[in-house]
């Protein structure tokens, strides 16, 4: 949310979590960054 | 919990099929007959300006009036939060008995699951009491408002359709709670499908603890 913002969270909802189309990230990126996003703040 | 709808023919081909092995197996009338099962009989008992709640006679009033309440009070910043102008008013159901609730929770979706709520559309909510029956309550409408907002949205996929009732309802669930993420295994996106919940739910912690 803090990233990309409230209207791309809305937008998600509504494109069942095009990943592609509203962030412009494919999912493998996506998940890699999650990852690091959760690493860095709550497991380092 | 999801909102897919039952699956009625699955629902008939299944009864069906016990009831011909029934025949087939029985041979003869039963000796004695079974008796019904007993469920409990909800009624409305608290009307809220958003919601109106159901429940059955041993769910104390105290209980009943505060999920309405914490649903009440929560209701604008959810709508505010997802861009939504007004929702219709939603019908809460709460079962305090189990085996009456998870009786209609499997009519309902064709199998038993343990999800102690879900939601059978944008304006209904089902509960069984106990618990953080507040909490649930909200997770439940977070579902409902979001799928008002994409009536194609329920569990598909489900660990953003998660993750949003996660993130409007507060839940925070620290990684460390989970043992694979706690060992740096981070389940992914492909992983997470309606049949594969823990997943999901790993995946939806992960996204609404890091947004």
């Amino acid at each position: 949310m803090s990233r990309y913002g409230r209207d791309a969270f809305i937008r998600l909802i509504q494109t069942n979590a095009d990943l592609q189309g509203v962030l412009g990230v494919s999912d493998a990126a996506f998940e890699a960054a999650r990852a690091a996003f959760v690493r860095q703040k709550h497991l380092s | 919990m999801g909102a897919t709808g039952p699956n009625s023919i699955l629902r008939s081909a299944t009864c069906l099929a016990l009831v011909l092995g029934a025949i087939a197996c029985s041979g003869q009338a039963p000796t004695s007959p079974s008796l019904p099962i007993p469920t409990e009989s909800l009624t409305m008992r608290v009307q809220t300006a958003h919601f109106q709640v159901f429940a059955g006679p041993t769910t104390p009033d105290a209980t009943v009036r505060s999920a309405g309440d914490r649903l009440d009070a929560e209701y604008a910043r959810i709508l505010g939060d997802l861009g939504v102008a007004s929702h219709p008013t939603v019908t809460v159901r709460i079962w305090q008995d189990a085996t009456s609730y998870f009786s209609e929770l499997t009519r309902f979706f064709g199998t038993r699951n343990q999800a102690t709520g879900y939601i059978t559309g944008p304006t209904a909510l089902r509960l069984l009491a106990g618990g953080d029956l507040n909490t649930h309550a909200v997770h439940e409408f977070a579902h409902a408002v979001s799928l008002r907002m994409n009536p194609r949205f329920g569990n598909n996929p489900r660990w953003f359709w998660e993750t949003v009732a996660l993130y409007e309802n507060g839940e925070f669930v620290h990684p460390n709670q989970i043992e694979s993420m706690s060992r740096g295994n981070f389940p992914t996106l492909s992983s997470s499908t309606p049949k594969s919940a823990r997943q999901s739910t790993n995946w939806a912690t992960c996204s609404a603890t890091s947004s």
